[in-house]
């Protein structure tokens, strides 16, 4: 009973809480798409995925950022933020650092996939599994930081409660661009598979504001291989990613497109 | 006067057997109870967890495997079996993996040290990460309830993530929505 009446009183309280802290506003109050994020995965020395050819996951997911980047910088009135503009290293906790200074709205990753089987290919699109995530922050602390920092206050429970709503917010909203994602595909390389799943991404996680992740191909498999390596078809990914967001930003009215 | 004393002789020698018989009782039930505990050897059905052909879930493989010695080396063996891999389906864990060592802890948390051939010889790509990940923690915590969760280590150290994408750094719970079960196969 005690426990009932204390999350009430949370849930009074959280009404008259902004959650901007966790980067949420700016989704539903209309200030719409600022700042997008674009992130190219691995680098340096992490390869990524390898093709049988040499091709490397670093490389071509470097290549297909910088063209969404500038096709974005010429289509919409917008902040692009690369986490990485070179073949360097780069932490995950460095990306995520920098999507979150920079204030992003929206946090895209390029990345390539790979199969045990050479038979596997495709285009994924993964967002933020909400399930997942909210079950290890529910269930409790589950790694060293979070038990560091657990002291069992009230302040606590309101913080998981807000973290909670945002993450819900976010995986709904990623939801939605990967959505848009996989339709502008699917109309521009109508002869690609194109596979929607939730993933419990680590940059996902810890990212305040809705993520998408798209493996624009499969590494291991001979055709989608040679795809990768064709300009012509990592333009039409970009091209399709920027059509998505160009959707996604007529419901978040702040943005302009050129 | 005697007779007295020979009595309270006799009392004190009864006492001191019936005490000693008493001792020696108790204490081969104790030596019996070690003694009679075997070496716990349990054949038994095993759930292990592969990809499916078209890796894009976990699918259980049922083998009967010999279970001997303590809770961590019967772990050791399902997981020998999952590294071994599987005739019909996709196996998850990629070739010159090796354990170097595993430790159950309090709360239930298994930790495993893998060898680098897990990261290594890895293909990349997220969901091929996920299904080798979850094949190994579904195995274990389904097939030993004690495991709660598991922590992935590789060569001794905590791993951020194995090939770029998933957090190892927290310790695993089952994720079950990743098995396709029988009825799912059959549609």
């Amino acid at each position: 009973m005690k426990n009932v009446s204390r999350l009430f009183l949370l849930l009074l309280f959280l009404q008259s809480v902004t959650p901007s802290a966790y980067g949420i506003n700016s989704i539903h109050t209309g200030t719409g798409l600022k700042t997008i994020v674009i992130d190219p995965g691995h680098g340096g020395s992490d390869k990524g995925g390898e093709g049988k050819n040499g091709l490397l996951e670093k490389d071509v997911a470097l290549e297909v950022s910088l063209s969404l980047r500038q096709m974005m910088l010429n289509n919409l009135k917008i902040n692009v933020v690369m986490t990485r503009d070179g073949d360097y290293d780069l932490s995950l906790k460095k990306r995520t650092d920098m999507a979150n200074m920079s204030k992003g709205d929206l946090l895209i990753s390029i990345h390539t996939g790979s199969s045990y089987s050479r038979d596997i290919k495709g285009i994924r699109i993964y967002y933020l599994d909400y399930e997942e995530v909210r079950k290890e922050f529910m269930v409790g602390p589950s790694n060293h930081e979070a038990e560091a920092d657990n002291n069992g206050g009230g302040e606590d429970d309101v913080e998981i409660i807000l973290r909670d709503m945002a993450i819900s917010d976010f995986s709904n909203e990623g939801g939605h661009v990967a959505e848009l994602i996989q339709k502008n595909l699917t109309e521009i390389i109508p002869d690609q598979n194109v596979i929607l799943k939730s993933m419990p991404i680590l940059i996902f996680r810890d990212v305040n504001m809705p993520s998408v992740m798209i493996e624009i191909g499969n590494l291991t498999n001979q055709d989608d291989m040679m795809r990768l390596k064709d300009r012509k078809y990592r333009d039409k990914v970009a091209m399709a990613i920027l059509n998505a967001v160009k959707e996604y930003s007529r419901v978040n009215s702040g943005m302009v497109t050129r | 006067m005697k007779r007295y004393i020979f009595v309270f002789i006799f009392a004190v020698f009864t006492t001191g057997m019936v005490g000693y018989f008493a001792l020696y009782y108790k204490g081969s039930e104790n030596t019996r109870r070690v003694v009679s505990t075997p070496l716990s050897i349990d054949k038994r059905d095993v759930v292990l967890y592969f990809s499916s052909r078209d890796e894009e879930n976990l699918v259980p493989e049922i083998r009967q495997i010999n279970l001997k010695g303590t809770l961590e080396e019967q772990v050791a063996e399902v997981i020998r079996e999952l590294i071994n891999g599987s005739k019909d389906l996709i196996n998850t864990i990629p070739d010159g993996v090796k354990v170097h060592g595993l430790k159950i802890g309090r709360d239930g948390i298994l930790s495993i040290d893998f060898s680098r051939e897990l990261r290594e010889n890895h293909p990349g790509g997220s969901w091929s990460e996920m299904l080798t990940i979850y094949s190994i923690v579904d195995t274990v915590t389904g097939n030993f309830p004690d495991i709660k969760k598991v922590k992935m280590l590789i060569e001794g150290r905590e791993i951020e993530t194995l090939v770029g994408h998933i957090d190892t750094k927290r310790t695993l719970m089952e994720k079950r929505d990743i098995i396709m079960d029988d009825k799912m196969r059959k549609g």
